[in-house]
């Protein structure tokens, strides 16, 4: 049976018989299954949380003058807020992951509307109560997006920096990424990843679109 | 560039706590004069800190690689779908249309031959479809049976019940030992089937009698002094039919054979 069957219901309404599959599909894709699958990473939930829930993330950010790469962004940082949430204990997932989603990536576009403004009419040269309100949402907020704009420039490496900084992450020895690397010893390593991250930092420094982030004085 | 390349190995260090307790002092020091090396030391702890979860970063390049795939994905349009299912459709129940016609013509269950009930006239489930009429039936119980029995002696396997119930039974008469066949036996209608016998208590005269499924005589041997005899069905019809083995006045045995 073709694949594009199960993408949209609307036209099951003309074939009652074939919305039993696609009743098979929902039941197969549950929201429990998703939250886990989401949790681990799973390309395939992520695949279907795209092509099932991302209209509804483009929807929000086109109807209040955002375009396509925008929405892609939001959806990309209110998949991370979430996958972030899911990670940490405390959290319970109340309601269904799309809901959840939705409410999610409405307030980041929200918010981050609210900055573009702020630059661009100055009016942040007061911040009201409401506005100085820095909340836990927020800071998570801030926290993707900070993550996307790094990662971003993280991928713009060289190949053999990416390669390090990859080793670094996953937590190999040193040793290991020496024998990985082909370098002649691990001293050798920590000055190639001291000049990788400079390079890191120099680029993200430059970077106008991060300056936002940079407020730390 | 040398204090670029010092700097940023200090700051490297100092982030990975690598730092003498000296060096340490020495570096915040210069960062409570320098706002920029203060920047730098706290972008790298930030770095630090995102990138410390290999399984986010995993998850983001899954989001990116998908956004980036399925950007590129033909959306078909909604009534290309239509269409299709359409077409689908059509296909599907033209094709379930040929197999039940198939069917229909070429395939009836052995068990339901004898059943004029069930024979292929009467469609099963199909009756009920428009153009499908219901077959004409006698109309009282009396009719359907008389009918029911006629067919039934029309068909060479009916089984005849008074021999049926006889089928592999063997007299008290301990005088003859039958050896072959068996008491139900299939054979092919242009082979041979051999009988064979042992006398327990010295030679009698051995009869075989075999009838059809209507009780008529097809093969009557009389007086057989051998211990064996070999049946030739060549040009025998199918069919059922039955045997009988007697010694002398004594009925020894009973069996059938279903000839096919």
């Amino acid at each position: 049976m073709p694949v594009f069957f199960f993408q949209q219901s609307y036209h099951f309404l003309l074939f009652p018989g074939l919305r039993g599959i696609t009743s098979l599909m929902i039941l197969l894709y549950s929201n429990e299954w998703l939250v886990k699958g989401l949790a681990e990473g799973r390309e395939s939930c992520v695949k279907f949380i795209y092509r099932e829930y991302f209209p509804m993330v483009r929807s929000i950010v086109s109807s209040q003058n955002g375009n396509l790469e925008d929405a892609e962004d939001i959806f990309h940082d209110g998949l991370i807020i979430v996958f972030n949430r899911l990670k940490s204990e405390k959290f319970t997932l109340n309601s269904s992951l799309k809901t959840y989603l939705f409410s999610v990536c409405r307030n980041l576009w929200r918010r981050r509307l609210e900055r573009k403004y702020r630059l661009l009419y100055a009016t942040d040269s007061y911040v009201s109560d409401l506005e100085g309100c820095y909340t836990q949402e927020a800071e998570e907020e801030e926290y993707a997006e900070k993550f996307r704009l790094y990662k971003k420039h993280f991928v713009d490496l060289p190949e053999f920096c990416r390669m390090l900084l990859s080793c670094y992450i996953k937590k190999m020895s040193l040793e290991d990424i020496a024998c990985i690397m082909n370098y002649k010893d691990t001293e050798y390593v920590k000055a190639r990843k001291y000049y990788c991250k400079n390079l890191l930092r120099n680029k993200i420094l430059n970077d106008p679109e991060c300056k936002q982030f940079m407020n730390y004085e | 560039m040398n204090e670029s390349l010092s700097h940023s190995h200090w700051i490297g260090k100092f982030t990975d706590k690598e730092l003498t307790p000296g060096e340490e002092t020495r570096l915040l020091s210069q960062a409570s004069h320098n706002p920029l090396l203060r920047n730098e030391l706290r972008l790298d702890m930030d770095i630090n800190e995102l990138f410390d979860d290999y399984d986010r970063i995993q998850l983001s390049e899954t989001i990116r690689k998908t956004i980036r795939k399925e950007r590129g994905r033909i959306i078909i349009p909604a009534y290309l779908k239509i269409a299709a299912s359409v077409i689908i459709l059509l296909a599907l129940s033209t094709l379930t249309g040929l197999i039940f016609t198939f069917l229909e013509h070429n395939f009836q269950p052995p068990e339901l031959s004898g059943n004029p009930f069930l024979n292929s006239q009467s469609r099963g489930l199909l009756c009920f479809l428009p153009g499908h009429s219901r077959p004409s039936l006698p109309s009282t119980p009396l009719k359907r049976r008389e009918l029911a029995q006629i067919t039934m002696s029309n068909n060479p396997y009916t089984p005849r019940p008074e021999y049926e119930f006889l089928v592999g039974t063997v007299t008290r008469d301990i005088s003859l030992f039958v050896i072959s066949p068996l008491p139900r036996v299939k054979c092919r209608s242009d082979s041979q089937l051999k009988f064979s016998w042992k006398w327990l208590r010295g030679p009698v005269p051995v009869s075989l009698e075999i009838t059809d499924n209507h009780g008529r005589i097809v093969l009557n041997q009389v007086q057989m002094t051998d211990d064996s005899y070999v049946l030739n069905t060549r040009h025998w019809a199918r069919g059922l039919y039955y045997y009988k083995i007697s010694a002398g006045d004594e009925l020894v045995t009973v069996g059938s054979i279903s000839m096919y």
